[in-house]
């Protein structure tokens, strides 16, 4: 297990390279703003908001080892209750602070959500837990469509909710400040205390429990946090789209996407399943003509990942650059 | 009074199919301790080679689902060999690579065999009447196929040499391996027949409803919540949970049919909620 992390490289834990490589990402998301090209914007748009579903998943199941496979509940979750918001509040709250609340509102409601998962959640270890979620998102699903509130379109769907509007530079800057600020949180998050407790938890809960730590309180704070995250990117994801749907939120696609970005950038690490995600949608949406193949081979990737860099080839490219900075720096290469 | 028997017959006969494909998915948590996440896509294997021996070759339909449970009985054990053994002591990277794996199955069947649903004939054609409901030959075939399998497994299991080897591993491995029992042979034995049942399921299941490249996860759902129900590693569990689980789909199917999928769903809820070690199960772990 302990292999999956990067917090198993001791100079890696201690020197916060996190902050450059967010601070890297910030350069280039503006870089391609002001490039300009619509497609790409569109494209990063998307990558945006996936990436923090992947960041979300990570926070959980990457630093705390509670895998989930139903991440989509969190999303789901996040982008009804931003809907529903959004209708109730239209008539009262005014254009741009109405997205807010909703946003805002919506991770509250799945924060809760993985509060009441996680209570039951904390007695199951391992397998049972990956199910627990994984049956979560489909019950949930099941029920917005049973339920069909206020739906406007097929099979429990909503549309027509207020959007971000139509200028894509705009949705863009607001999806790239939505990314770098979650992760920049997430990040400080899992280098401080808490997340070392987290980390503790993953590598043994016995021991982290043996040490004094109230693991069902950790655990129940790392579901907090990610469902937090996780649905209030299913309504900025809501609002990006303009509708909600179980075919959009409660997508097992959107679950297994989590899991192949984090594991292709390198798990327990934020930033990992980032730059896992951005790999993830540019092949995905560039390579549209090649239709399944692309998947194939992103899978196929992630399988080679998991089995001979189970890192992730960020982690991987930050051992090199750290090495590379301190031989620039003492002119004394240590090996690895 | 015609709806219930149908409910009957039909609950039964699906049942025993579900049985099939969650005893394969039980035995290999009970002896190799890895939740195979792969098993939809052994299920979904088993019908898409069944299909394309019966259209591309133009083989007859009991040959091609011969074909199919061979094929799969000689795969699955090498997918032991290539992606879980090697990393027995990983069972995060082991619980993720099955993850994998099942996603890569689905995008190959698109690339080979298209997003449509894909059908196979009937291995036995024809039907009768009982009580006034119409039953398919084919359905009572497969399900006592289905039970003919179970019971021939349970025999297996507990009256054989190799049978008890593989229930002693699941029982306590450092004790078996002390006993002289080969682990990896037993592995091996245990993945084959996994393989062989998925596959079995997988055939009959394409005859009834057909397949599609998503196909695959409905049975796993479906296997996981018989298995939580029956306790992981129990086969007789799993043969109690199949029938539980089976009549409460076939019951919300014919009276609430939107809630399809629902209450089997619910059930699982339920129980890793309440009894996360299932009705038969040991102590969950």
């Amino acid at each position: 297990m302990s292999s999956l992390a990067a917090g198993s490289k001791k100079h890696l834990t201690r020197f916060p390279d996190e902050y450059i490589w967010l601070a890297l990402c910030a350069v280039a998301l503006m870089l391609a703003y002001a490039w300009g090209d619509f497609n790409l914007l569109t494209i990063l748009t998307m990558a945006n908001i996936w990436a923090v579903f992947a960041v979300s998943w990570d926070i959980l199941s990457g630093y705390t080892g509670q895998i989930s496979f139903g991440h989509a509940f969190f999303i789901g979750v996040g982008g009804y209750v931003s809907a529903l918001c959004s209708i109730a509040l239209t008539p009262h709250v005014p254009m741009p602070w109405l997205v807010v609340a909703s946003i805002l509102l919506a991770g509250a409601a799945a924060a809760l959500g993985g509060v009441l998962l996680a209570l039951p959640a904390v007695r199951l270890h391992g397998p049972y837990l990956s199910l627990m979620t994984l049956v979560a998102a489909a019950v949930a699903e099941r029920v917005v469509r049973i339920l069909k509130l206020q739906s406007t379109g097929a099979e429990g769907a909503i549309t027509g909710l207020p959007n971000f509007g139509f200028v894509p530079n705009q949705v863009f800057s607001y999806s790239a400040a939505f990314v770098l600020a979650i992760s920049l949180l997430l990040v400080i998050l899992a280098r401080s205390r808490i997340g070392k407790i987290f980390q503790a938890i993953r590598e043994s809960e016995q021991a982290a429990a043996a040490a004094g730590i109230n693991t069902a309180k950790y655990k129940i704070l790392a579901f907090a946090v990610s469902g937090f995250v996780a649905g209030a990117a299913g309504a900025f994801y809501a609002h990006y789209l303009g509708s909600v749907a179980p075919a959009s939120h409660f997508l097992l696609d959107i679950s297994v996407f989590c899991i192949v970005a984090s594991v292709l950038g390198g798990m327990g690490t934020i930033i990992g399943p980032l730059a896992g995600s951005y790999l993830y949608i540019l092949i995905q949406e560039n390579f549209r003509p090649l239709g399944s193949w692309r998947f194939l081979a992103l899978f196929l990737v992630a399988l080679g990942v998991l089995f001979f860099l189970p890192r992730g080839y960020l982690t991987e490219l930050r051992v090199r650059a750290f090495q590379l900075l301190q031989w620039a720096l003492c002119k004394k290469p240590r090996s690895t | 009074m015609d709806a219930i028997i149908e409910v009957l017959v039909y609950g039964f006969l699906i049942s025993s199919l579900y049985a099939l494909a969650a005893v394969g998915f039980t035995m290999i948590f009970g002896v190799a301790g890895v939740l195979n996440l792969a098993h939809g896509a052994f299920v979904l294997i088993g019908g898409y080679v069944a299909v394309w021996a019966s259209t591309a070759l133009g083989w007859h339909i009991v040959l091609a689902a011969l074909v199919a449970v061979v094929a799969m009985a000689l795969l699955a054990p090498l997918i032991y060999l290539l992606c879980v053994r090697p990393f027995s002591d990983k069972p995060v990277i082991v619980f993720l690579a099955t993850l994998l794996l099942a996603v890569i199955v689905e995008q190959v069947m698109i690339l080979m065999f298209g997003e449509k649903s894909r059908t196979l004939s009937a291995l036995v054609p024809g039907y009768f009447y009982l009580f006034g409901v119409q039953i398919l030959w084919d359905r009572v075939v497969a399900s006592l196929a289905a039970l003919a399998s179970i019971v021939g497994l349970w025999l297996y299991i507990t009256r054989t040499r190799n049978g008890k080897a593989i229930s002693a591993l699941s029982m306590e491995r450092l004790g078996a391996a002390l006993a002289g029992i080969n682990e990896f042979q037993m592995q091996l034995l245990v993945w084959v027949v996994s393989g062989a049942l998925a596959a079995i399921a997988g055939v009959f299941l394409t005859t009834f409803l057909g397949i599609s490249p998503f196909a695959g996860r409905i049975p796993l759902v479906i296997a996981f919540s018989i298995v939580v129900l029956g306790g992981l590693g129990s086969i007789p569990g799993s043969l109690w949970a199949a029938y539980i689980i089976g009549y409460a789909e076939t019951i919300t199917t014919q009276w609430i049919p939107e809630a399809r999928g629902f209450s089997s769903l619910l059930i699982l809820l339920l129980i890793l909620t309440f009894r996360p070690q299932g009705l038969f199960g040991r102590e969950a772990s």
